[in-house]
């Protein structure tokens, strides 16, 4: 009865009641007739001892221990990152932050600044500099100079050839053609690039550490397939620092052990909710793999999707939202905790990429244009091997973005689909046609897949677009009905906004030109916007396609100036 | 008479519990509608008048609505143009330039088989079709051993002698000047090894069925022409149903031919009327015409089944009938000796409850596959090879060289690939002679594994499922490039390809014969005994560790080295997809400037 819990494995049909399952681990087939149903019926229910002695032999708890032991850490110093884009005054926060939080227990730890700025980048180089002579500690730069050097020594240990060295450039700086639809991935490759081959602790400019948990941290890791994160909103800080408390965990130490590799030996004891469903790694007794570990979020908010402000689901929405002025404050200007109460080691490509660790095996690029990235760059982490798993902490940073825009009235009668939503929807299409056909998911072939598409003409691209959209769209529109059901339409004002928001998707979903993103339509025509959209998928495609060499090029470098 | 409306093709997106995006095909617009709405619209088929749509809503029509609701709503739907009105696919048609008289060219594919290969000829070259159109005749023969050879090439010389037409005999001499020509036209810029695979590859040490590079042979040699090609054992001889009708051309998709089986010659022509017809002419006519037209001139009503899809499809093109196929009388075509069993519909009764006839059909049945009355064009990817028309002055898919199935292989190709088009099959069957095809033996009963033609039509639907590129060659070409990665694949990941897909082939006729158990209360007992004795070996084979290997293949060194000629063979394929364009363009090339082996 073994299999009936590997869910890694594919089942056909085969009459009434009967099919034939196909193991992918053991490579063997078995039949599962009507008998076998029943009893799994039966142990599915609730209390059956059978079933719990079941799990027991694949229990799916993580020991925390081994994340906050020491010894893993000190044989793998990690690199932090600041990821900054012209904002000098925040970005000498963070350095300080960092500086009080960190380098004063860890003062061999290096870090380095990846510096996109045009206007500040000089002021940067000086801020920096000055501080590295003050203080002490080994902090670099890293502006367009060095992103230049470090195109060029990567080159050098390749290849070279044209395609490469449009490749990388791509990597790090983007198309020149898409200066439109800026974002920071460009500076996330180069940080990934420069650091590879070590484990990396990055923090956007608009972060501070100051460490918040819950009250009442669980003790044990949970592993699941889909889980992710609860997010919460408030009216205000003031409300928000009341839920939270301070934590003195070592967040550098914690990320640092909890990425990487976990044998299954690892995987120990039962968790209480057997609702959950096993993930099919543990069920195997495979590893478990953690490339990214993402920490929790607390203050303004760092996205500019006001579809959260509807779809809030947290445990404190009830509360937050009854009073009609505090809800009109987080409509317009919300405060955000992003935190659970147990480390969640999950599946599901939900990835904020403020403040986080990246393993230090190799991981795809991100796309270096639009937001979203990082929901991007975990989607493809997660396709890209079924070991591959994202972390959770249940510890948070502060977020702290005064320039955020607040939200009128107007913008909740817009529907229209961003560059970075696009692009997620077609690469996880992309993604799930390799998968339907029991293809694997790789580098190239992801890669040609998304060159492959880009090859559509114009109004078969829209059309794509459009589908994926409109399916968005639709389950953008359950949610927003079950919530309504969930919570009986209470309170009103909430309710109101969701109604009018359904009636707004619907308006603008008829269009299908609605469907391109607004980035690009803002600036060009339908047609130029859909040349530019497929240039990025093939000059993204491209890019995964000899990422592989490139990073192990960039990490060979680093090995050899270490260890050389 | 009514003015008759067809339904729009529709994409029905759910979005939330109470409404649908539907996304219209035909005129690029989307709307939202109830879900009532759109569970109505989705019931709607077939080019029809108001009240006969009307009478299909009220037959699915579980709430029982008020006749005013049904009649408001079709109202809607024509304002908002998911009811479309008949003559907007008419005026899509009105620019073909097709006037009919299409130059035919005829061609045979032939291996091993002297006396049929005599026979083939015997009933066409005095045939009319043949006799006052002096019908030009490609033999292109597989065989390889010289003395069969040697005596297909005197059959050859003894009908050019009393044949006014030309006549070709094409084999491994022949085919080499072919290659050179088309290296010459080509500046040698297509590689060798992949024409060599294309026409003449054979697995190394193994016997394997060659008919698919056979007929690429016959697909090159007459590339820019249409080419009717036949098998060595279809004679020239024509039946129809005895309970046949007035015959009307109907318009529709996924249609399979039905399948009649009879314990012998005897009973099957009890059943079937000859017929006198001029099948050449009735190429000539529809081969490469407009599917709608022909309809439109031969009857009304006919858009009667037509389904949204097709009519879309119709609306954004001109597709016209890239083939034509007529069924086959008299010796069974099929190689499961299992295949009868599946027999529904009103004839098994009549074949399956009386013991001994069951178990004349079972071992050997005679068989006939005809329409029951109609012309019926349809945009599926089913085809019968064995007499069949071919509009080949258009680029056309190649057959993969090896297997059986390679028609379905060059169907599935066609539909899935190539820009849309129809098949036309007809109402006649040609005579299949039944005296070569000896009884199922014992081994045949028990031997159920899947062989590389079978495989490779599952790889090219597996693989295309997910295609989102236009029709036409690019998707050939891209189909080539997914070949490859699949051949490509590490053994033990190619073993577990196969072996998914195996499965999911079993499971089906496995899902199948639980449906026909049920169905038919497992009566009669005899019938449900053998039944059941399949699903047993199906799931035997499923269950099986090391049967993901194809059939020709399982005698061939270790599991590994089978599965490495196959994998290779699969990425030869792969490359074979990706130059055909190219090798079919240079053979039209050839034929043009009257350098091809047309112009001997």
């Amino acid at each position: 009865m073994d299999h009936l819990f590997s869910g890694y494995s594919v089942t056909f049909k085969t009459g009434k009641g009967s099919s034939l399952v196909y193991d992918l681990k053991n490579k063997s087939t078995r039949s599962l007739d009507n008998m076998d149903r029943r009893k799994v019926a039966n142990l599915n229910k609730k209390g059956s001892n059978n079933f719990l002695q079941k799990r027991s032999h694949l229990s799916f708890k993580l020991e925390s221990d081994i994340i906050y032991k020491k010894d893993k850490y000190c044989s793998n110093m990690p690199e932090i990152t600041i990821i900054t884009h012209e904002k000098p005054d925040s970005l000498l926060k963070i350095i300080s932050s960092i500086i009080d939080n960190v380098l004063i227990r860890y003062p061999d730890i290096e870090l380095k600044v990846i510096d996109d700025s045009i206007e500040n980048d000089e002021k940067n180089r000086h801020l920096i500099n000055k501080i590295k002579n003050e203080k002490g500690y080994k902090i670099l730069y890293f502006g367009k100079t060095e992103k230049n050097l470090l195109q060029k020594n990567i080159l050098s240990g390749t290849k070279k050839n044209s395609q490469m060295e449009k490749a990388i450039s791509f990597a790090i700086f983007g198309t020149h053609d898409l200066g439109s639809v800026p974002g920071p991935g460009g500076n996330r490759n180069s940080s990934l690039l420069i650091s590879a081959g070590k484990k990396i602790i990055s923090f956007d400019d608009d972060i501070i550490i100051n460490i918040k948990q819950h009250e009442n941290i669980a003790k044990f890791i949970k592993v699941s397939e889909n889980q992710i994160p609860e997010i919460n909103l408030y009216p205000d800080l003031n409300m928000l620092d009341k839920k939270i408390l301070n934590s003195n965990i070592d967040i550098i130490n914690y990320t640092t052990n909890i990425l990487g590799n976990f044998p299954s030996s690892y995987v120990s004891s039962v968790y209480d909710d057997y609702n959950t469903i096993i993930p099919e790694n543990i069920a195997f007794g495979k590893s478990i793999n953690i490339k990214a570990a993402m920490l929790g979020i607390y203050g303004e908010r760092w996205n500019d999707n006001l579809l959260g402000i509807l779809l809030n689901d947290g445990y404190d929405k009830k509360t937050s939202y009854k009073n009609k002025y505090k809800y009109s404050q987080i409509k317009s200007k919300p405060v955000s905790l992003l935190l659970h109460d147990e480390t969640i080691i999950t599946r599901a490509p939900f990835f904020v990429s403020s403040a986080i660790g990246i393993d230090k095996t190799e991981v795809p690029p991100f796309p270096p244009h639009g937001r979203n990235e990082d929901g991007i760059w975990a989607a493809i982490i997660i396709a890209l091997s079924d070991e591959s798993y994202i972390s959770h902490s249940p510890f948070a940073v502060k977020h702290s973005e005064n320039n955020a825009k607040i939200f009128t009235e107007q913008d909740y009668y817009t529907f229209s689909a961003g560059f970075g939503l696009s692009n997620y929807l077609l690469i996880q299409n992309t993604i799930k046609n390799i998968i339907s056909n029991y293809l694997k998911v790789t580098y190239e072939s992801l890669g040609k897949s998304l060159i492959n598409i880009s090859h559509l003409s114009d109004s078969d691209w829209i059309n794509l677009c459009h589908d994926l959209w409109l399916e968005y769209a639709g389950k953008t529109i359950e949610k927003l009905e079950l919530l309504l059901s969930k919570y009986k339409r209470k309170p009103k004002h909430w309710a109101i906004d969701v109604d009018n928001y359904i009636s707004t998707i619907e308006r603008e979903i008829v269009v299908n030109s609605n469907a391109l993103p607004k980035e690009l339509l803002k600036f060009h025509g339908i047609q130029k916007s859909v040349k530019l959209h497929k240039l990025f998928f093939r000059e993204y495609g491209e890019l995964l396609v000899i990422w592989p060499e490139i990073w192990q090029t960039a990490e060979r470098n680093n090995r050899i100036k270490t260890f050389g | 008479m009514d003015k008759k409306y067809y339904p729009s093709h529709n994409k029905y997106i759910k979005a939330g519990n109470n409404e649908y995006f539907i996304k219209n095909f035909n005129t690029g617009i989307t709307s939202i509608t109830g879900s009532f709405e759109a569970y109505l619209l989705q019931n709607l088929y077939g080019c029809r008048s108001i009240s006969e749509h009307f009478k299909l809503l009220k037959n699915v029509d579980q709430y029982e609505l008020d006749d005013s609701v049904i009649k408001n709503t079709i109202n809607k739907w024509i304002k908002q143009k998911f009811l479309i009105p008949e003559e907007h696919i008419f005026e899509k048609t009105e620019s073909i330039t097709k006037t009919g008289s299409s130059n035919i060219i005829s061609g045979c594919i032939t291996c091993n088989r002297p006396d049929m290969l005599k026979k083939w000829f015997e009933t066409r070259i005095q045939h009319e079709s043949y006799k006052k159109r002096k019908l030009s005749i490609i033999i292109c023969d597989d065989t390889k051993n010289t003395l069969i050879k040697e005596k297909n090439i005197k059959t050859v010389e003894t009908f050019k002698n009393s044949y006014q037409g030309k006549i070709i005999y094409i084999s491994d001499n022949e085919k080499k000047k072919l290659f050179l020509r088309i290296a010459d036209i080509t500046n040698s810029s297509i590689p060798r090894e992949i024409i060599d695979f294309t026409f003449s590859f054979s697995f190394p040490n193994v016997q394997s069925i060659t008919s698919g590079s056979n007929r690429n042979t016959l697909f090159a040699v007459t590339a820019g022409n249409c080419l009717y090609t036949s098998d060595d054992d279809k004679e020239f001889r024509f039946f129809s149903r005895k309970d046949q009708k007035k015959r009307i051309f109907s318009l529709t998709d996924s249609y399979r031919y039905p399948t009649n089986f009879h314990p012998d010659t005897k009973l099957l022509m009890e059943s079937v009327n000859k017929v006198n017809i001029d099948l050449i002419n009735i190429y000539e006519n529809y081969i490469a015409s407009d599917a709608v037209t022909v309809i439109y001139q031969r009857a009304n009503n006919s858009l009667m089944n037509i389904t949204a899809e097709t009519a879309a499809m119709i609306e954004k093109g001109n597709p016209v009938i890239n083939t034509i196929c007529a069924g086959y009388c008299g010796g069974r075509w099929f190689q499961n000796p299992y295949l009868p069993l599946f027999q529904q519909g009103d004839e098994r009764e009549h074949i399956f409850d009386e013991y001994k006839n069951y178990r004349l059909i079972r071992n050997n049945g005679i068989n006939m596959t005809a329409p029951i009355e109609n012309y019926i064009i349809e945009s599926g990817n089913f085809l019968m090879g064995g007499s069949l028309c071919i509009n080949n002055k258009s680029l056309i898919p190649p057959c993969l060289p090896l297997g059986t199935r390679d028609d379905t292989i060059f169907g599935t190709l066609f539909n899935r690939c190539l820009e849309p088009g129809f098949t036309l099959h007809l109402p006649f069957a040609l005579y299949h002679n039944p005296s070569v095809k000896h009884s199922f033996q014992p081994e045949n009963f028990t031997d159920i594994s899947i062989d590389t033609g079978v495989y490779s039509t599952l790889i090219i639907e597996k693989l295309t499922s997910s295609f989102i590129q236009p029709h036409g060659k690019e998707r050939l070409k891209e189909l080539g490039f997914r070949f490859q990665e699949f051949g490509e694949l590490k053994i033990e990941d190619f073993e577990e390809q196969l072996k998914l897909i195996q499965l999911g082939f079993l499971s089906k006729a496995m899902n199948h014969i639980s449906y026909l158990l049920d169905l038919y209360e497992r009566e009669p007992v005899w019938w449900a005994e053998d039944m059941e004795r399949y699903y047993s070996l199906l799931k035997k084979e499923a269950l099986g560790k090391d049967t993901a290997v194809p059939r020709e293949l399982r005698s061939y060194g270790t599991k590994k080295e089978a599965l490495t000629v196959f994998k290779n063979y699969l990425f030869k394929c792969g490359e074979m997809l990706q130059w055909w364009p190219e090798i079919w363009e240079a053979a039209k090339n050839l034929n043009e400037e009257k350098k091809g082996l047309l112009d001997i």
